[in-house]
């Protein structure tokens, strides 16, 4: 018997076979001693595995086993969780995005009007500059009093502010 | 519906529940659902700790998918797909279903089966149920993940060629060659068992 033929008499047991061989594997069955041999082991091998799959017995209670599914289902992402419920984040997301970067853009304006800023702690120092170059970076000593020392470089829109309160003070406020 | 209810609700009314969000109605479909979606895990991964692992992620993508179910099967067997896939993935990364030996290439293309003999008794005849069940478990043991997986496929899920062809993306020829072999050792291995019990 070749393999196609044992094949094809594998498919005839499943059902599996197109009805025009049908006939064939039929008429091989009925002549072929050893392909009804064959048949028969592969049908009695069908026949216990389809009634006897092993029965495995579930290690774990109910409880335990939930709990740990639980868990990771509330650790997804909300968009993750069901697409069937209406998730206020996703649409208060791009808000907050816009929000965000209009406070952003708005502090930079502040930031670079020295008029604006008159009630914070940069505003009240009377600068001493040690650089007249508009684009320069300047250095400013504090008033006497105040014990501070602001450092301000327009190109790259930096500003440090230090308090000499200790002497090993670091730069308390950067904008 | 209340948690009282769950347990004399249809399956098909805790998935309506449980797409709503109901968590309730979810744990209620997993202790219903929970002991077949394990076993088919242990069957196809010979692991209980990967069983485990991998019926939770399918609990977990059950959720995630459910409104994807459409009711054209039963929920059980629905269940049953994620799980197979799951367990087929794990199998995948592992390469433990992949042509790894000159040995398993004959098996696929038909030489090693056709050296064995016909086994022309019964090995499953006369046996207590639970000592056939057990025998099985067995012989399914000493199988390669390939062929153990195509006849956990077909006997136990009753899946056809095609469908296993999909799952296991190979060949519907490679299907029925796995098929061929598993069969014809799981008969040898039953009888070879039969014998170290007398």
């Amino acid at each position: 018997m070749t393999t196609e033929q044992q094949l094809k008499l594998q498919a005839y047991l499943d059902g599996e076979l197109p009805e025009r061989e049908t006939r064939k594997v039929e008429l091989l069955l009925q002549d072929d001693v050893e392909a009804a041999k064959l048949f028969a082991e592969l049908k009695n091998t069908r026949q216990a595995l389809a009634e006897n799959e092993p029965q495995i017995k579930f290690p774990e209670s109910r409880e335990f086993y939930w709990s740990k599914i639980a868990q990771r289902i509330q650790k997804l992402e909300p968009e993750e969780v069901s697409e069937t419920n209406f998730n206020w984040r996703r649409l208060l997301w791009p808000i907050s995005l816009t929000a965000g970067a209009i406070a952003v853009c708005f502090l930079a304006v502040i930031l670079q009007n020295p008029a604006a800023n008159k009630s914070d702690a940069i505003a009240s120092i009377s600068p001493t500059s040690i650089s007249t170059d508009v684009d320069a970076p300047v250095v400013e000593s504090a008033q006497a009093d105040s014990e501070a020392m602001t450092y301000e470089d327009k190109s790259d829109g930096t500003t440090l502010v230090w308090f000499s309160a200790d002497e090993n003070s670091a730069p308390i406020k950067t904008f | 519906m209340s948690g009282k209810d769950f347990p004399n609700a249809t399956d098909e009314t805790l998935v309506r529940a449980a797409r709503r969000g109901d968590m309730g109605a979810f744990e209620e479909l997993v202790a219903r659902h929970r002991d077949k979606i394990f076993a088919r895990a242990v069957s196809m991964m010979r692991n209980e700790d990967d069983a485990i692992d991998l019926s939770q992620e399918a609990w977990v993508k059950g959720w995630q998918r459910l409104k994807q179910f459409q009711f054209e099967s039963s929920f059980a067997t629905w269940m049953t797909r994620i799980v197979i896939n799951l367990c087929l993935d794990q199998l995948r990364r592992q390469k433990r279903v992949r042509v790894e030996s000159i040995e398993m290439l004959d098996e696929e293309s038909g030489g090693v089966e056709k050296q064995m003999p016909v086994v022309t008794v019964n090995p499953t005849e006369r046996l207590e149920r639970n000592e056939l069940r057990a025998r099985i478990d067995l012989a399914l043991a000493q199988l390669t993940d390939a062929h153990r997986t195509v006849l956990v496929l077909h006997e136990f899920e009753r899946m056809e060629y095609k469908e296993i062809s999909k799952a296991m993306d190979c060949s519907i020829g490679t299907v029925m060659s796995r098929l061929f072999y598993a069969r014809r050792k799981m008969a040898a291995l039953l009888v070879e068992l039969k014998k170290e019990k007398l």
